[in-house]
Order: structure tokens, then C-alpha cells, then sequence
């Protein structure tokens, strides 16, 4: 069996909604694009539903993500496999931008994540999400 | 008698009631192409990038114009690896503003463009373009038949 038209416009709005909860500083809502174990790996790993929400609570204060505020994560080339009845591998691109007061907006990262997303109760969550950063020049 | 469902459940969206029109599916694979294209150049999958493409496809970009799957696999080994397009690297393709026009098997398609490169100092975007496309339905796949890159003024021809 494979995906159907309706799972992958479901899991393009699931990178939506996890960009637009972190960009506007909704812990809550950013937990809650994770499964009840779901992890994220930006550098550090956080896994489970209370370590995500802790993590996301604790970031505009986190100074190792000083320099990714304010950000703003525009997604594109999403493309979604399933591996196994409702579970797929998520591949994406992300464009981090940050509005500099009187300077414009700066585009301080181009680069990917490699995720697992698992359709549970008939949502979509993360299982895991993986930061791919690109070696710079 | 209501099974008893978890309050997750009881969120979730309702399920599609419609059945999405070929044309839509078309659509949607279209932009499904172009992903599976920009992450294939932007990681060095040179066959994935050429796969994209129908057996004579051409595509007329920052290279001239490229006819056909060898000239196409020897200019994606060059941009992901030749010094002379170190200038580009690592880059990452961002295409938006999807019109597509179907018509049966085939159709054509105008997206915009930006091409950005990761440094030290943050992404910059290299270039802009529209693309303009021509695409064929294959054995139940979109290639491109042509891709048209219209390189915006002020950046790199």
C-alpha cells in the first residue's frame, strides 16, 4: 500500500504547523507535531513528549540557540516514502530566515531534515526529526 | 452503541470525503517531480537528477543547451563535482509559485526559482530564475521534456 495523495498533503501540514509553533513560540503546539516518544535531533537529542516540552519552553532562554533567534523556517521540496503502513520517511529542505531590524533579513541556513512520521489516532506526528546541516563552503 | 475513541482521535481532521480528480493528482505529482529533482542535484545523486528527465530530454540553463541523458549525466557530475562550478556548492535549490497546464499526457509548467549556497556566514542566494517547463507522462510517470531556465537580471548567466 502506498501513501495516498491525502497522507502527504497531511504530512506537508504537519512541517507547517511545526514551523509556524517554534517560529511564533508555541511550546505546546511544537510538542504536540511529536508522537508520545517522539524525538528531535538538532545537535542535541530530545526524546519524549515531557523532554520536548521542557526543551521548547526552555529555548528562548537556551543560549545555544542565540543565534537562531528571532528565526523564521520557510519548508520546501518535501517528499514523503512510507516504510511501513503508516509510517513514512520525510525528506525536506529547510531555509531558516531572520528579520534584522533596520538590516533586512538575513538567510542563515539552507539545509535539510530526515524525519519519520507515523499516522497515530489518524494524525500525522513525528516519530523523529533529524536536523541535516549542510557543510558549508 | 459509539466506540469509545482516545480525545486524539476524536481531534483528528475528518477523513477526505472526495476523491482527488486526475487532474489534481497530476498536479501534485508535477510538484512532487520538482522536489525529487532539487534534492537529487542539490546531493550529488546525478542518475536520480537524470532520472527526471524523458530519455531526450533537454535542459537549457546556466550551461546552454543539454539534449539527452549523456550530455544531462555529464553536466550533473560536473556541477556536483568539477572545480569549475565550486562556486555553487553546497547548494540548495528552493522552486515556488507552481502554474501548471495540463493536457492529457503532457503539460508545461512556469515556477520561479532561487538557488541558495550554504557558507560560513549564512545561505546566499546565488541566482534567480523562472523555469520554463515542458513535461510528459511516461509509463505513468511526469519527466520533464524540457526545462527552460530563465535566469533573472543580476545574477550569474
Amino acid at each position: 500500500m502506498t501513501l495516498s495523495w491525502h497522507d502527504k498533503l497531511e504530512i506537508r501540514e504537519l512541517v507547517a504547523r511545526y514551523d509556524h509553533a517554534i517560529d511564533s513560540g508555541d511550546p505546546e503546539g511544537w510538542a504536540a507535531t511529536f508522537t508520545e516518544d517522539g524525538s528531535w535531533n538538532g545537535g542535541v537529542v530530545v526524546s519524549g513528549q515531557a523532554e520536548l516540552l521542557a526543551f521548547a519552553r526552555g529555548l528562548p532562554a537556551n543560549p545555544a540557540f542565540a543565534a537562531f533567534r528571532p528565526s523564521f523556517h520557510f519548508f520546501a521540496n518535501v517528499l514523503v516514502e512510507e516504510t511501513t503502513p503508516g509510517e513514512a520517511r520525510l525528506l525536506c529542505d529547510n531555509l531558516m530566515l531572520q528579520p534584522r531590524a533596520g538590516a533586512g533579513v538575513a538567510a542563515l541556513t539552507a539545509a535539510g531534515y530526515d524525519d519519520i512520521v507515523r499516522r497515530v489516532d489518524g494524525r500525522w506526528l513525528f516519530a523523529s526529526r533529524r536536523w541535516r546541516p549542510v557543510k558549508p563552503s | 452503541m459509539r466506540t469509545v475513541t482516545s480525545p486524539a482521535a476524536a481531534a483528528a481532521p475528518a477523513p477526505f470525503a472526495d476523491v482527488p480528480s486526475r487532474a489534481t493528482l497530476d498536479r501534485l505529482e508535477i510538484q512532487e517531480l520538482v522536489a525529487r529533482y532539487n534534492h537529487a542535484i542539490d546531493r550529488g545523486d546525478t542518475e536520480g537528477w537524470v532520472g527526471c528527465f524523458s530519455e531526450d530530454g533537454a535542459f537549457d540553463g546556466v550551461a546552454g543547451r543539454l539534449e539527452g541523458t549523456a550530455a544531462l549525466r555529464d553536466f550533473a557530475e560536473a556541477l556536483t563535482t568539477a572545480p569549475e562550478w565550486a562556486e555553487f556548492r553546497p547548494m540548495r535549490h528552493w522552486t515556488t509559485n507552481f502554474l501548471i497546464d495540463l493536457d492529457g499526457d503532457a503539460a508545461t509548467m512556469r515556477a520561479d526559482h532561487v538557488l541558495y549556497r550554504q557558507t560560513a556566514d549564512g545561505a546566499v542566494p546565488l541566482l534567480m530564475a523562472v523555469y520554463h517547463d515542458t513535461l510528459r507522462r511516461e509509463d505513468g510517470r511526469w519527466l520533464f521534456a524540457e526545462r527552460v531556465v530563465e535566469l533573472q537580471g543580476g545574477t550569474r548567466a
